[in-house]
């Protein structure tokens, strides 16, 4: 590890161009109205304070408008700098005693951090514009439900989790399955001992109904039933989202940028390991393109940065997303040994012209 | 293989081979290179554009690997660390970051050549004194003139005191205060005991610093000899002529 030159990568990721387009971005983005009055119309039909979803919706616009932004000029910038090596400064970096092993470690924490500090001053400005945090309710797992057909008035859905915090929450989706009326009502009953809680949601087609978990400690039953007969409803989620309460909503944008700064770490490492095979702009369409599949499933939870859309949906609904998959630390530090071998395996020579 | 005691180069059949365009055409830059360099001795390298003479000192700082072939320096290999700490290179361009100062650069790279912060201080400001930056320490590389990057890259250079100095046209594009600054530099080598390989094109670098010089012709070292036999009434050019291998030759 060569301090020198993680600086000096360091202040080439934040090259004031870079610098540049990130402060007219945010200029464009913060005083932007994200939060719809549809939405906040909405949000307050499904019982959800307005104010805190307002919250939300400036938090996921603005980082999503980031990720999507400025995240891939990062890496972009990473993925050319071993061709900037190439193109003369090779000639002082691999004649010196230090190995090529220090020199990318080196060159990608310095990269990194410099990234890592861009994210981490968006995270306060995108706080500032949000407003004072509030409690909220922050994603914590789920409780499986059984398998089941369609819910009605006379046959509802019942199960029993072995635990639930008290003072949280359950949400599950639902859509309307047909025969009377235009619309199905769903009762979402949640029991411990001799307490009970039970909230109603109305779809047409696909929503949401949420119940509090009653206090106390142990198994809670929970149901689910039409509350009209002739309606027929059906789960749309195979387990139940359990949210448990949360000091601020400002632990939102701690999630996503935590998420963000782990997923620049793997990319920039790989950026800079493709770079070294082929150019630039084909290392970071590589890139993208082995990400895609984890965004559109849930096969690889596991990588960095898979579950960035999802925590950004959360915080629109003015939530915290959940703690980061503590597998993706390990797979985010073994992708990026791999990007700096492939990185080292291609300067074994540093001049190929 | 390592030189025998004394020699700073000891090359055997040193070979190097391109892979170029999408079909990867072979491209043969250095077709069996032959040469010993004692200690303390300057040796001028000529040749055409593209005859191979950056590569070969490229492959000597240890920045380019030959492709076959026997390539020792002071007793060892230029791929190993010992090594690379006692050679000092000027590369052809001044491929320096352009956003550090003279000072925090020469910083840098002594750091990266293994000098202790003490060492790379001291250093650094001798050679910037002696190279006429001194006043120009806190400017950055971005802002120099092209001579002041050349003289820049001769304290690079010199910054680790190298038993093996290898400079690549170290007179293109220096400035009038720096041909005293490369005499000065080269003075200090050699009373150092330090071997000096000077890559170039130009008679005068030849004539004036060298006491051998070697011809590169089709990738190989075509005359060597006494720079000041060999120039004598001809031109670099009429050497070229001369010991061009003939067209279809193979190398």
């Amino acid at each position: 590890m060569n301090p020198g030159l993680a600086r000096l990568a360091l202040r080439r990721a934040l090259a004031p161009g870079v610098l540049a387009a990130w402060v007219v971005l945010l200029l464009l983005l913060l005083p932007r109205e994200w939060a719809g009055s549809n939405a906040l119309v909405e949000a307050a039909g499904e019982g959800a304070d307005p104010e805190s979803v307002g919250r939300g919706m400036v938090r996921a616009g603005v980082w999503t408008m980031l990720a999507i932004a400025v995240l891939p000029l990062l890496v972009a910038r990473a993925a050319r700098i071993v061709a900037v090596w190439r193109a003369g400064e090779a000639d002082w970096l691999g004649s010196r005693t230090t190995g090529r092993g220090a020199i990318l470690a080196s060159t990608w924490i310095g990269t990194w951090l410099g990234g890592a500090l861009l994210l981490a001053a968006s995270c306060g400005a995108i706080e500032l514009r949000a407003g004072a945090g509030e409690p909220t309710l922050r994603r914590a797992g789920a409780l499986a439900i059984p398998a089941t057909g369609w819910i009605t008035a006379r046959a509802p859905l019942r199960w029993t989790a072995d635990d639930a915090p008290a003072g949280g929450r359950a949400r599950v989706e639902f859509g309307f399955a047909g025969d009377s009326g235009s619309a199905a009502e769903v009762v979402f009953r949640a029991r411990r001992g001799s307490s009970e809680r039970s909230s109603t949601a109305r779809s047409s087609s696909r929503g949401a109904i949420e119940v509090e978990l009653p206090p106390g400690r142990g198994g809670v039953e929970f149901e689910i039933a039409c509350s009209r007969p002739g309606t027929r409803a059906f789960l749309a989620s195979d387990a139940a989202e359990l949210w448990t309460p949360c000091a601020s909503d400002r632990a939102a944008s701690g999630e996503i940028l935590l998420r963000l700064v782990l997923a620049l770490a793997t990319w920039t490492a790989l950026a800079i390991g493709l770079g070294a095979w082929v150019s630039a702009p084909t290392a970071g369409i590589a890139l993208l393109a082995a990400w895609i599949p984890a965004w559109f499933g849930s096969a690889a939870a596991w990588l960095p940065g898979a579950d960035l859309w999802t925590a950004l949906e959360i915080a629109g609904w003015g939530r915290v997303p959940p703690p980061i998959d503590p597998r993706a630390f390990a797979a985010g530090a073994a992708l990026a040994i791999v990007g700096l071998l492939l990185a080292a395996a291609g300067l074994r020579r540093w001049r190929a012209t | 293989m390592t030189p025998a005691d004394g020699d700073a180069l000891l090359l055997r059949d040193v070979r190097r081979t391109f892979r170029v365009g999408l079909r990867l055409a072979r491209r043969d830059v250095l077709t069996g290179v032959d040469l010993e360099l004692g200690a303390r001795a300057t040796l001028g390298v000529a040749g055409p554009n593209g005859s191979g003479k950056t590569t070969l000192l490229r492959i000597l700082a240890g920045v380019d690997r030959a492709s076959s072939g026997e390539v020792g320096v002071l007793g060892g290999s230029p791929s190993d660390a010992r090594v690379r700490r006692r050679v000092g290179y000027l590369p052809e361009e001044s491929p320096f970051p352009p956003e550090l100062t003279a000072r925090a650069a020469l910083d840098l790279l002594g750091s990266l050549q293994g000098m202790d912060r003490v060492e790379r201080r001291a250093e650094s400001a001798r050679l910037l004194e002696l190279v006429g930056l001194r006043g120009e320490e806190h400017h950055r590389l971005g802002r120099f003139s092209r001579g002041m990057l050349r003289r820049f890259g001769l304290a690079q250079a010199a910054l680790a005191r190298p038993a093996l100095l290898l400079l690549d046209e170290p007179t293109a594009g220096l400035d009038a205060p720096g041909f005293d600054v490369l005499a000065l530099l080269l003075a200090e080598s050699r009373e150092r005991g330090a071997a000096v390989v000077i890559a170039s094109h130009l008679i005068g670098d030849l004539r004036d610093h060298c006491q051998e010089l070697a011809v590169i012709l089709g990738g190989k070292i075509a005359v060597r000899g006494d720079p000041r036999e060999l120039l004598a009434g001809r031109t670099l050019l009429d050497i070229y002529r001369e010991r061009s291998p003939a067209p279809g030759a193979r190398p």
